[in-house]
């Protein structure tokens, strides 16, 4: 493509021309007003699963930042922000950790995408049985459990 | 190059050229655009779904 | 295939028109070197505004988009052109738009072509939300003006679409007179704007 206008539009132009912002194409996610995110089960599931294997073992956020060599605000945003995608190295540091494979683990924390149909449905049905409360109730415990397995296995 | 289209391929040629106000040349810069795009992505992993939001069913499409 | 323009955009502290070129199909390269410009700008600017807990909407909105992910993606597809804008050695602006695939909305183009503007950014150092004194204008207005002559190749007539963000919605409404279709509940909620044949036909006389 050429572009040929010539001086005299050029000027026209510079005359209307007002300082302004031109940004088109989408918020970068993690820039997302609340309002406007659409979250789904599948999203939920990771910040889940972090919170809920930390409460098994009885970790603090301290304690667990301190295990897996990762930032405690990573683990907070983790946790609370849906739309939070971690780098991949804190990821792997996690997956070691949590005794998780971490091929599975960095598809569902968004950061490659989720290609395992089954990996998705067992997300979903685990964020939908789960909530981050205070103690893990048996319920909880049995999600908990069952998601783990298909994660390490 | 020259394209030999049959007659039916033709009448369709012409029709998208009518509805989507394109010349034949467009059109088929359109059709080879979309045909990569989507074979790229099928080459990925990726499926192609057709979605009917009244009805709220989706269907594979197949891409040969 | 790799084509230039010489073009123009405004020095805004002397007002004064100096020379750029509009890059049609740059390289890997070229996108790595304006991110590794651009880059440490926005990083900046965006520390400050934590460091004084600015409300989350003076933030610029587009800090963590990665431009060498948006190239590596659509590299070598026939329906995505990046173009950029260097002038005084430095990118000043970039742009991805796809020519296939999106279809007009406004009811007298209605699922007619169109070139859809997938991404459009300037430089942190031109832009307001970002610095006190942008460097250079009409970066947004001759990247709009590529994107109607593309639209004018492509065999779409001028014909164009866009989703902006929150705060370039002026620029879009009053500076390029483009139709507001309002929110979008299927893109982030973001405003959609199009461009019809008359509307691109006045923007490039």
């Amino acid at each position: 493509m050429r572009l040929r206008q010539n001086r005299e539009w050029y000027e026209k132009h510079a005359a209307l021309d007002q300082p302004a912002e031109i940004a088109a194409g989408g918020f970068s996610l993690d820039q997302l007003p609340p309002s406007q995110v659409d979250v789904n089960e599948a999203d939920l599931a990771f910040g889940r699963l972090i919170n809920l294997s930390r409460r098994n073992r009885g970790w603090s956020i301290e304690e667990l930042s301190t295990r897996a060599r990762v930032e405690v605000n990573d683990l907070v945003r983790i946790e609370k922000d849906p739309h939070f995608v971690p780098g991949p190295r804190t990821v792997y540091q996690l997956a070691n950790l949590l005794g998780f494979r971490n091929d599975r683990l960095l598809q569902l924390s968004g950061n490659t995408k989720l290609r395992d149909r089954r990996l998705g449905e067992n997300a979903v049905k685990f964020a939908a049985r789960s909530e981050p409360l205070q103690a893990l109730d048996p319920a909880e415990q049995n999600a908990l459990e069952e998601f783990v397995k298909y994660l390490s296995e | 190059m020259t394209l030999n289209l049959t007659e039916a391929e033709m009448e369709a040629l012409e029709r998208l050229c009518k509805q989507k106000d394109l010349s034949k040349t467009a059109v088929i810069r359109q059709a080879l655009k979309l045909y990569q795009m989507v074979d790229v992505r099928l080459a990925q992993g990726d499926s192609l779904f057709f979605e009917d939001k009244e009805k709220k069913n989706k269907a594979e499409l197949m891409v040969l | 295939m790799r084509e230039e323009s010489a073009v123009l955009i405004k020095e805004r502290a002397t007002g004064r028109l100096v020379e750029a070129t509009l890059i049609d199909g740059i390289t890997r390269v070229e996108v790595e070197e304006a991110e590794e410009q651009w880059r440490p700008v926005m990083a900046q600017r965006i520390e400050d505004l934590r460091a004084r807990q600015a409300p989350r909407s003076k933030w610029p909105e587009h800090g963590h988009w990665d431009w060498r992910k948006k190239h590596a993606a659509t590299q070598g597809l026939l329906a995505y052109r990046m173009l950029g804008l260097r002038s005084d050695g430095r990118m000043q602006g970039l742009m991805l738009v796809v020519t296939a695939g999106h279809a007009c909305r406004i009811a007298e183009q209605k699922n007619k072509e169109m070139v859809y503007v997938d991404y459009v950014a300037t430089a942190p150092w031109n832009s307001p939300s970002v610095v006190e004194e942008p460097q250079y204008g009409m970066v947004g207005r001759v990247l709009i003006a590529a994107a109607i002559q593309l639209s004018l190749d492509e065999g779409f007539k001028g014909r164009l679409g866009l989703h902006s963000l929150p705060q370039a919605e002026e620029f879009y409404r009053k500076q390029c007179a483009m139709t507001d279709l309002g929110a979008d509940e299927k893109k982030q909620n973001l405003r959609y704007f199009e461009m019809t044949i008359a509307q691109a036909a006045e923007f490039l006389r």
